[in-house]
């Protein structure tokens, strides 16, 4: 039984989990109306409601969520990566670099 | 709906009566007399007095306004006597804009704080009889100023408690009443998104000024906005960065233009969606849109907390089904159903809705039930010395 995650905004390139994942697990993305997106397979384990990464991003590419940026990756992202702390980050940190 | 109709024309929900404290020397007192009169609520200042500029300036607006709140029937103001606050002088400017009733004593003036105790005590009774004369008349939603807030977010508080919360904001606004989004560190990132829904051109540069100017004091600080923001709680819940957060925070003030930018503790002129620019703290944002006039709030949380207002009902939602079982006795509103996928946003911000209803006619939330009377006013500006480290 695939594990269900929500995309919040069409061209999105995370979803979120809503139940936990194992690595391996095949996850079912679907709309916020319920429409089935498509299937993808989990690369790592994932908390529940945290995010899996729908495509590849190389590091400092851009992450949409809701339609909108919310960071930038630090890291090669691979499709069906878990997407969090370690591999993303705040483009708006206060402190200039 | 109905609500105590105040002197202002404004209606209250609640109709408490406040013994407000000027300066921290006072506090104990506003306690003492709070306690020996059933009715009566206390609000203590964590400081009042050594206080310049800035900090001094949203110090005493933010008593005035208190006083204004439409859940206030009517004030016993306290002081000690001789600090920056001015008492007697507060009181004044207060008494030239509103016809509620208002009393003031100092701890000098009485003699003493065995003296002060009787005096406050005998005032306060008579406002608590005064204010139970006052009986319950129709209001509108219209009439209402809903606070919205945010705290121990999590990635369902996006998904799910926000929008429906954003349901009731835009059935608020649509009867003409006033919704008030808050929380200025957790709108960087959607300043654009919410300066393209500006009803002005001045409304979206205030939104730019109180957004961007935060951001340069944290580079003038030389902090980062990261240490402190997402949490680690936040970060626990799945939130990874600040805008990630931001943009899920946003949809809890609906999808109407934004019609004013408001000070800390300033009540806005304009009804609509509204911003207060408060902190990021929950209990200073909170009691900023206390001081702002908000009669009722809803406060969205993904781990689950406790927070209350001592003046205004806080109504808690989750969008997180394991928090709202967890932390029962500190939710009202379960809203995972959006994130489950067994109902819609559309469905629970109507549930929702009916449940703000009923708090207006005097339902109590649980914060309220429990009676979380958590308070503090945001000072900022801070001049002291420094020279040891």
């Amino acid at each position: 039984m695939a594990k269900r995650a929500l995309l919040m905004a069409d061209a999105d390139d995370v979803a979120t989990v809503i139940e936990a994942v194992c690595a391996g697990d095949t996850v079912a993305v679907e709309t916020k109306q319920g429409e089935a997106v498509e299937e993808l397979a989990s690369a790592h384990d994932i908390p529940r409601f945290h995010k899996i990464a729908l495509r590849d991003m190389a590091a400092h590419d851009i992450v949409h969520k809701y339609g909108q940026v919310i960071g930038e990756a630090t890291a090669p992202i691979k499709r069906g990566d878990y997407v969090h702390i370690h591999n993303i980050e705040s483009i708006k940190t206060g402190v200039e670099r | 709906m109905k609500g105590y109709r105040r002197p202002d024309g404004r209606f209250g929900i609640r109709n408490h009566v406040l013994i407000l404290s000027t300066v921290g020397c006072a506090n104990m007192m506003v306690r003492k007399i709070a306690a020996q009169v059933p009715g009566a609520v206390a609000l203590e200042n964590s400081k009042g007095c050594g206080q310049v500029g800035s900090g001094r300036e949203i110090m005493r607006r933010c008593l005035f306004n208190l006083t204004l709140n439409p859940n206030v029937y009517g004030t016993l103001v306290v002081g000690l006597g001789c600090e920056t606050t001015k008492p007697y002088e507060l009181a004044d400017e207060i008494r030239q804009v509103s016809d509620k009733p208002l009393e003031v004593i100092t701890i000098q003036d009485c003699g003493g704080s065995v003296r002060a105790l009787e005096r406050g005590v005998e005032i306060a009774q008579k406002l608590v009889e005064d204010a139970s004369k006052v009986e319950r008349e129709p209001m509108e939603l219209g009439d209402l100023l809903l606070g919205t807030n945010c705290g121990g977010s999590d990635a369902t508080s996006g998904l799910a408690a926000n929008p429906v919360i954003g349901v009731v904001s835009d059935k608020v606004v649509a009867a003409g009443g006033t919704v008030m989004l808050g929380e200025t560190t957790e709108l960087i990132g959607t300043e654009d998104i919410l300066a393209s829904r500006a009803a002005t051109p001045e409304v979206a540069d205030d939104i730019y000024t109180i957004v961007h100017g935060l951001e340069q004091s944290f580079v003038e600080a030389g902090v980062d906005v990261r240490g402190a923001n997402p949490s680690p709680g936040n970060m626990k819940g799945g939130l990874s960065t600040l805008e990630e957060k931001a943009l899920g925070g946003i949809s809890k003030g609906g999808t109407t233009p934004i019609t004013q930018v408001v000070p800390y503790g300033v009540r806005p002129t304009e009804s609509g969606l509204t911003i207060m620019d408060t902190p990021g703290y929950d209990i200073e944002s909170v009691s900023g849109m206390t001081c702002g006039g908000a009669q009722v709030l809803i406060f969205s949380t993904g781990r689950g907390t406790p927070i209350g207002n001592p003046l205004i009902p806080v109504i808690k939602v989750t969008g997180n089904c394991e928090t709202y079982a967890r932390m029962s006795d500190n939710i009202d509103f379960d809203a995972s159903g959006a994130v489950e996928g067994t109902s819609t946003i559309a469905e629970l911000g109507e549930s929702l809705y009916q449940m703000l209803e009923d708090v207006c006619d005097g339902a109590e939330p649980a914060a309220e039930r429990l009676g979380f009377d958590d308070f503090s006013i945001f000072h900022n500006q801070e001049v002291w010395c420094t020279c040891i480290p």
